[in-house]
């Protein structure tokens, strides 16, 4: 038996998924080189990648992860971590990066817009939902109309404003169909 | 190691080191090797279009969203526009 989360809605951006089909890291000179399912190949030096410096890790080997869609990155301790394939991808592609911006710009928009609907059916302007949130008018109006995401603490604040418990606020945006 | 992983029968559900928002988990093991994107707010399918999931992975998603979303704060996020208000 299966069931669909929100069909109607779902779409097909045309985006791949960043799907890699091979991946070699060369100690020597500590370069990644990736090629990725439509046949793009790319080398570049593992410091170069914006977020190499964050991520902290000193690669030993590297191999494409379940599906191609993830690079997993094992140091020499054997400690592992995944890096998208669309990340990846959108730091060796620029016309990839624009286009991965631009879905996942709909996509926060889409998200936002179900967050208006919620407060709006609760008859709560942006005004009072603020007031009773402690939340900046104009911070409510970036995440509904998709300019931010909200972290996991604002949305525990929105659900307070609005009478729900956190779980409540979730279930009635996943509720919240046609957008 | 991914940042957050559950297994669902053979369906995999999983967050990564680095990744870009919004906040979104990856489904692997679906049908025929598939997999999709699922939007950690409102649990949609971001990608791909008609592909179903399974009762049990959709109940899933529901019992460790609130779990995804904590593990979400941790992730590297490349590209993006801004930080998460």
């Amino acid at each position: 038996m299966t069931t669909r989360i929100d069909p109607g809605a779902a779409c097909d951006t045309g985006l791949a998924l960043g799907g890699i089909t091979e991946a070699r890291f060369i100690a020597a000179d500590s370069v990644l080189y990736v090629r990725f399912e439509d046949g793009l190949e790319r080398a570049v030096r593992w410091a170069d990648l914006p977020f190499a410096p964050r991520l902290g890790v000193t690669p030993a080997a590297v191999s494409a992860g379940s599906s191609g869609e993830c690079l997993s990155v094992m140091d020499g301790s054997g400690r592992t971590v995944d890096v998208s394939g669309e990340s990846l991808r959108a730091v060796l592609d620029e016309e990839y990066r624009t286009q991965l911006l631009s879905v996942d710009d709909t996509e926060r928009k889409r998200a936002g817009a179900r967050l208006r609907m919620v407060r709006e059916d609760l008859g709560l302007s942006q005004l009072e939902l603020s007031r009773r949130t402690g939340i900046a008018q104009e911070s409510l109006s970036r995440i509904e109309t998709g300019r931010r995401d909200p972290r996991l603490g604002t949305l525990q604040r929105l659900a307070r404003g609005m009478g729900l418990s956190l779980e409540q606020l979730l279930g009635r945006l996943s509720a919240t169909s046609g957008l | 190691m991914t940042l957050f992983r559950v297994d669902c029968g053979r369906v995999r559900i999983e967050i990564r080191e680095v990744d870009h928002g919004p906040p979104h988990c990856h489904v692997s093991g679906l049908q025929k090797g598939g997999g999709v994107v699922v939007d950690l707010l409102t649990l949609r399918v971001t990608r791909l279009l008609g592909l179903s999931l399974p009762v049990a992975v959709s109940r899933c998603l529901r019992d460790n969203q609130v779990a995804m979303l904590e593990a979400w704060a941790e992730v590297i996020s490349y590209p993006d526009r801004k930080e998460p208000l």
